[in-house]
């Protein structure tokens, strides 16, 4: 996101009349003091600027990385207190939406199942980005027998289902035993060692086109090494729709986690996840009875993955010229 | 054409080791046990026993030995038995139907609502109908299968239950009607997004000028100019969402309870059955690297302009 910090600061002094923040006001004749043409990212920043669900999507994401961070903050309850003398006992001022068939608080629960499913999200995407970085940079830049190699791995991995590998993998890892330390860990190498391979692609068309440049050719001549060039010529270039295509799986991650969880070879109580409560909740007694327990953290986890996948969805959007 | 399809069929032939090599070392590294008293049980089982179905299941040899054996039986369409004893092709065979059904339905509801909505979108772009769908797909794009199958349960099967909450065996169509949208809906916005897209840059396209300026009617530039153009994404994509398909039966299927493949696959995982387990993926595996295939091909057929070398 430093990218587009950066982008705000260089444009309140060449572009945005008005006190920051603030749109052009109607009218106003548009000045330009200095000639240089804006840039794609400061293009795409104004057009991000002005979408109201761009930054629900971010006042979302940002709420959720506080409760990752501080969940005690927004719930006093303990999520391992339960007690079967409140079960399914209606919403109360002690517990807000309730208590679930165990006689757990359902809200404060969901509060704390936050935090590992945003971690098994977060560092599989981090993971499956590194993947990718290192697979598309590679491949796009050495081309030949090296793309080749990298381009098939590219197909058997995306002959994998990420579902039905992750059930499998995860099963070996529940068998293996271990706590759920290690559920975590396995989670993030399973999710990130499949998921890496749409970015893979993404960076790697980029780093075609970019690498045929005059500027890389330029830089080659005065005597840049092929690591030079990759780093700072070359990978600047893949950022941006890298970014939306890493921010776009954060949001599947965090699903494939509970989509995990849900069939039994994910976290285990006591941690907390969403996927996890989800699937406590969901037998179709249980839900007959009382579907709050269902609905809570189905809610947590739909507006987080709506979130990271507006924001991506958005950012390439306003990336994109055709759209404009 | 011929030299494309040869070097695609030798590509999926690479894919195919891959994915059955990958899927067959996970099984193998996470052996459990003792994998004959497993079979046996509490029973003792004794020297001649012993050294008798080692030699059956090849388990002294090697790792690539064993991945040789497992592909010639999987090439020629033997999948072994299970721990229980039943034959697991006909177990596959049994839950097939319920599966392909459900997978009818969803891409059904994927092509009628997704591809008319997209093409209506694509024509009138920033009209209200536009704006208004995009928002809810991106919506429907964000809300997981695993929220979505147990909320329309709740919704359509619970609190106004017009369809019926769970399947018996074997489901009827009409039950399997509330999972079928489920499951489809997702590709519905994936599906609506594309085609949108895709109507919009071809309604720029020159062939469409050149077709209005001679005075073709608007109906037939869409219908054939435009919409023909139009669908060689979707295909696409309709193969490729085979894969999320097939994840996504597995939740449906486990929440309605219907017995397909992915509730198949989901009991033998939670009661050990390891070659149940490798035979279902095998074979889901396959299906899928077909389907990328057939789509592959249709590409080239639909649209003449792409000629491979």
């Amino acid at each position: 996101m430093s990218d587009f910090e950066t982008v705000t600061a260089t444009e309140l002094h060449t572009a945005a009349p008005g006190p920051a923040g603030e749109p052009n006001a109607p009218g106003q004749p548009h000045t330009m003091e200095v000639s240089k043409p804006r840039s794609a990212a400061a293009d795409a920043w104004r057009d991000l600027r002005r979408r109201p669900l761009f930054w629900a999507a971010v006042a979302i994401a940002l709420l959720v990385l506080v409760i990752t961070a501080v969940p005690s903050l927004f719930t006093s309850g303990d999520p391992l207190a339960c007690s079967l003398s409140n079960q399914n006992a209606a919403p109360s001022g002690a517990a807000i939406f309730g208590y679930d068939y165990q006689g757990c608080d359902v809200y404060t629960r969901a509060i704390y199942g936050t935090r590992n499913s945003m971690m098994i999200g977060f560092f599989s995407a981090l993971f499956a980005g590194f993947l990718a970085i290192l697979a598309g940079l590679t491949s796009g830049f050495f081309g030949g027998w090296i793309d080749a190699v990298i381009s098939r791995v590219v197909d058997i991995v995306l002959g994998l289902p990420l579902i039905l590998a992750g059930l499998v993998l995860m099963n070996r890892i529940d068998n293996a035993g271990g706590g759920n330390g290690a559920r975590i860990a396995g989670f993030v190498l399973i999710l990130g060692g499949l998921g890496w391979t749409t970015a893979a692609r993404v960076v790697r068309s980029s780093v075609i086109t970019a690498k045929n440049q005059d500027y890389v050719a330029a830089a080659r001549m005065l005597g840049a090494g092929s690591g030079r060039i990759m780093l700072r010529h070359i990978l600047p270039n893949a950022l941006a729709p890298f970014l939306v295509v890493i921010t776009i799986a954060l949001g599947t991650f965090i699903a494939a986690e509970a989509s995990l969880s849900f069939l039994g070879v994910g976290l285990e109580p006591p941690a907390q996840s969403w996927g996890q409560q989800i699937s406590a909740a969901s037998p179709i007694g249980l839900v007959r009875t009382n579907p709050i327990p269902l609905l809570v953290p189905s809610t947590f986890l739909a507006l987080t993955v709506l979130a990271f996948i507006i924001m991506g969805d958005k950012i390439r959007e306003a990336f994109d010229p055709k759209l404009r | 054409m011929f030299r494309y399809l040869v070097r695609r069929l030798l590509q999926m032939i690479l894919v195919f080791l891959g994915t059955t090599f990958i899927v067959f070392a996970l099984m193998f590294a996470g052996g459990e046990g003792d994998p004959i008293q497993n079979l046996a049980g509490e029973k003792p089982v004794s020297a001649a026993q012993r050294a008798q179905l080692t030699e059956k299941f090849h388990l002294d040899d090697g790792f690539f030995e064993r991945y040789w054996y497992y592909l010639k039986d999987l090439v020629t369409g033997n999948l072994g038995e299970s721990l229980t004893g039943r034959d697991i092709s006909t177990m596959i065979l049994d839950a097939f139907p319920a599966t392909a059904k459900l997978a009818t339905i969803a891409i059904l509801v994927t092509i009628v609502f997704g591809v008319t909505a997209g093409v209506i979108a694509g024509i009138r772009r920033g009209s209200i109908f536009d704006n208004s769908t995009l928002v809810l797909t991106l919506v429907i794009i964000g809300i997981p299968t695993v929220v979505l199958a147990p909320l329309g349960q709740l919704l359509f099967g619970v609190k106004f239950p017009i369809f019926p909450a769970t399947a018996n065996n074997p489901p009827t169509w009409y039950e399997l009607i509330l999972p079928g949208i489920v499951l489809g809906l997702l590709s519905v916005a994936t599906a609506m997004r594309l085609t949108r897209a895709s109507v919009a840059e071809n309604l720029r396209a020159d062939f469409v000028r050149t077709a209005k300026s001679k005075g073709m009617p608007g109906r037939r530039v869409i219908g054939v100019h435009v919409l023909r153009n139009s669908l060689i994404p979707i295909v696409t994509f309709i193969g490729v969402e085979l894969g999320s398909l097939m994840g996504g039966a597995i939740i449906t299927e486990r929440v309605f309870n219907i017995s397909g493949i992915g509730n198949l696959l989901y009991k033998n995982l939670n009661l050990g059955d390891a070659p149940v387990v490798i035979g279902t993926v095998s074979v889901l595996v396959i299906v899928f690297l077909i389907a990328n295939l057939i789509v592959d091909l249709l590409y080239a057929v639909l649209d003449p302009r792409i000629r491979y070398e």
